[in-house]
């Protein structure tokens, strides 16, 4: 007999989920969370020790589509444990390959990056908030990116702030293994206004792939949109954004100082080789910039001492 | 599915062909049939999971053909053919609503109506509708898809926007929404002339130069050229390792020539345009030339005119000059030969004084003599 993974019961609001051997529920009419690019995220809770969760219900019109379904699943079965990462528990449908698919993960407490940044507009403290949290959305990257994930959708709407200070990369939901299935045949993979141009203009066969330097791309334009609170590259014609992802080039702003506009600049080259290749080196130069500038009696000192 | 001769009016002949390609299930659908308004020939590509893509494009093939078969005998072909595909849209939406898990389903679509007039051509997505002439393409749909979108703003060539990943990213389909805009086209055509209705499975999978030369091939008969395409991709697709999309394709000829008569083409026009601005101008340019050479010539010839006028001022003055001193010279050759015949005269006069002595002289001696 099949047990049941989606239940719920005569009278009570609440549907519950059975995932990992542990029964989960939530309230469908409750103010949800949030809305993702693949489902809506309501507040459920462990029915065990009323644990809070964050349960992700896929919108029905995408859990018909099998590619989109076993994306949702890879999201849940990412069994990664980082302090920058949401901890996934797992996944639940309604039948096997059939039917509404659930995603429960860790519940963060928190708001995302750019209304937690909407509080502190133009105050001096600002560049270092921003640096802080880009630098640890770094460190989730390089996690991720040695376990050979790439994000595939890095954006301020994908990073909370979680109790005022620590960083949480989420949304795995359309990452891919590098040497994985592609995806990309059913719809545009990522967000126009953050998007690479290998995102936009990968062959098929080609030579040039989706790697750790497309996520180095999008968190660049990111880190320039958290800086100015605009992005750079938006325009109410998704065409348009796309042709501007493909040729131009940031527009240097009097709010970014200008070592860190060197970095920016270098992480959000149209060239793949260009970018920093590895998340370390992207956050190693961050810091880098955000230092005092050397003095050249500094520098002859340095240099005679090595 | 094997190659079909479609049955089809005298002024017409078709063949079709669909095949899976390298996937599980082949999600293409086509259809055609005999209507008031002509021979309606439809070829849908549908998407979904399930049997959610199979199913959208089999609504859609069915209710474009009732759609059209049904419409408004006072109606154009145009709104015809737009008014069916909006019912196969509203079909496909109704049918995910009522069975939840076929929602998210859609279909791309393309249709031919043709009759003795006129071909009425209409699509949503990225399914394509080419017309052949000879050897050369006369008019083509423009897929609603992402990359043809940046195609058209120039960013991307269309060699790139078919080798793309996000090639298959559509704009537009049956069964997203329920307002879909539909792109149709009423064509003349000669006789000899090509429609191809095909999905991306055959124009993604070759480059589209590739395409119409086969497309264009009369060394082999029309089913001989439908069947030879969908081998030639299917075998490509298999040598590649397989995977590859599903693939259908329909082609209609002519036998002779619609009763709306072709205008000129826009590129026709401006080159014609162009011929008749460069020979204007060219014209311009000569008679500016031409006038600009005359008037140096006449100001060569006022110089040249001034000087033989002050020449022959000198020379005028010259013979003045001549004519005065001659008419000098003529008073006193007047005067001196006055002077000399006066002076014969008396010397005359003396001499017939003289002569008239000596007659007397003379008579008186005769006279003495007797």
């Amino acid at each position: 007999m099949v047990r049941k993974t989606v239940y719920q019961r005569p009278g009570d609001p609440y549907i519950y989920l059975y995932v990992m051997g542990e029964w989960y529920c939530y309230d469908p009419s409750s103010t949800p969370l949030g809305s993702g690019a693949m489902g809506t995220v309501y507040l459920g809770y462990c029915v065990k020790d009323g644990t809070p969760m964050a349960i992700k219900r896929v919108i029905d019109t995408y859990a018909n589509n099998p590619m989109i379904r076993a994306r949702a699943k890879q999201e849940a079965s990412l069994a990664f444990r980082h302090p920058n990462l949401i901890e996934m528990i797992g996944y639940c449908e309604y039948a096997p390959n059939e039917g509404p698919i659930f995603l429960i993960s860790k519940y963060v407490k928190g708001e995302n990056i750019d209304k937690y940044l909407e509080s502190m507009a133009d105050t001096p403290s600002r560049i270092d908030k921003v640096c802080n949290a880009v630098c640890q959305v770094l460190n989730a990257l390089e996690y991720i990116h040695s376990r050979g994930v790439v994000h595939r959708d890095i954006k301020p709407s994908n990073i909370m702030i979680e109790e005022g200070y620590n960083v949480r990369l989420m949304d795995l939901g359309i990452a891919r293994m590098n040497d994985g299935n592609s995806f990309s045949k059913f719809g545009f993979i990522g967000t126009p206004q953050y998007s690479a141009p290998e995102q936009i203009l990968r062959e098929k066969t080609g030579m040039v792939q989706i790697n750790a330097s497309t996520d180095i791309y999008a968190l660049g334009i990111t880190f320039y949109e958290l800086l100015t609170g605009r992005n750079p590259f938006n325009s109410e014609v998704e065409t348009d954004v796309l042709t501007r992802q493909l040729r131009e080039t940031l527009p240097a702003d009097k709010s970014i100082p200008k070592r860190l506009m060197q970095v920016i600049w270098k992480a959000t080259e149209k060239e793949q080789s260009q970018r920093f290749q590895k998340a370390s080196d992207f956050r190693q130069a961050i810091q880098e910039a955000m230092q005092p500038p050397t003095s050249i009696f500094t520098k002859i000192k340095i240099w005679f001492s090595k | 599915m094997d190659l079909i001769q479609i049955p089809t009016p005298a002024y017409l002949s078709a063949f079709a062909e669909s095949r899976i390609g390298g996937r599980a299930e082949n999600q293409d659908s086509y259809g055609w049939k005999e209507t008031p308004f002509g021979f309606l020939v439809t070829v849908c590509d549908g998407m979904g999971g399930g049997p959610g893509g199979k199913t959208a494009s089999s609504i859609a093939v069915k209710e474009i053909i009732a759609g059209v078969a049904n419409g408004n005998m006072e109606d154009t072909t145009s709104n015809i053919l737009i008014r069916a595909i909006r019912r196969a849209n509203m079909a496909i939406l109704e049918y995910a609503r009522e069975n939840p898990s076929y929602s998210g389903m859609g279909s791309t679509c393309t249709a031919l109506l043709i009759s003795e007039t006129c071909a009425t051509i209409a699509h949503v997505g990225d399914s394509r509708i080419y017309q052949i002439r000879g050897k050369l393409k006369v008019y083509r749909t423009f897929d609603h898809s992402m990359v043809f979108d940046l195609v058209k703003q120039k960013v991307i060539t269309e060699e790139q926007a078919r080798l793309s990943a996000q090639s298959n990213v559509i704009t537009r389909a049956l069964g997203a929404k329920y307002d879909v805009e539909v792109d149709c086209a009423v064509l003349p055509f000669l006789a000899g002339d090509r429609f191809v209705l095909c999905t991306d499975g055959i124009h993604g999978a070759i480059p589209e130069p590739q395409l119409i030369e086969m497309l264009s091939s009369r060394s082999q008969s029309l089913g001989a050229v439908t069947d030879d395409i969908a081998t030639t991709i299917d075998g490509e697709g298999h040598n590649a390792g397989g995977g590859h999309d599903n693939l259908t394709i329909a082609i209609i000829e002519t036998n002779q020539n619609s009763i709306l008569k072709s205008k000129m083409n826009p590129r026709l026009k401006i080159l014609f345009c162009a011929t008749v601005i460069l020979c204007v101008a060219s014209i311009a340019l000569n008679i500016f030339q031409a006038t600009s050479t005359a008037g140096k010539n006449d100001e060569t010839q006022a110089g040249t005119d001034s000087a033989i006028v002050n020449q022959l001022k000198k020379e005028k003055s010259q013979l003045e000059k001549k004519v005065e001193s001659l008419s000098m010279e003529k008073d006193s050759i007047k005067k001196e030969s006055g002077k000399a015949i006066r002076a014969l005269k008396k010397d005359s006069a003396n001499f017939q004084q003289e002569i008239t002595d000596l007659r007397k002289e003379n008579g008186e001696l005769k006279e003495k003599k007797d």
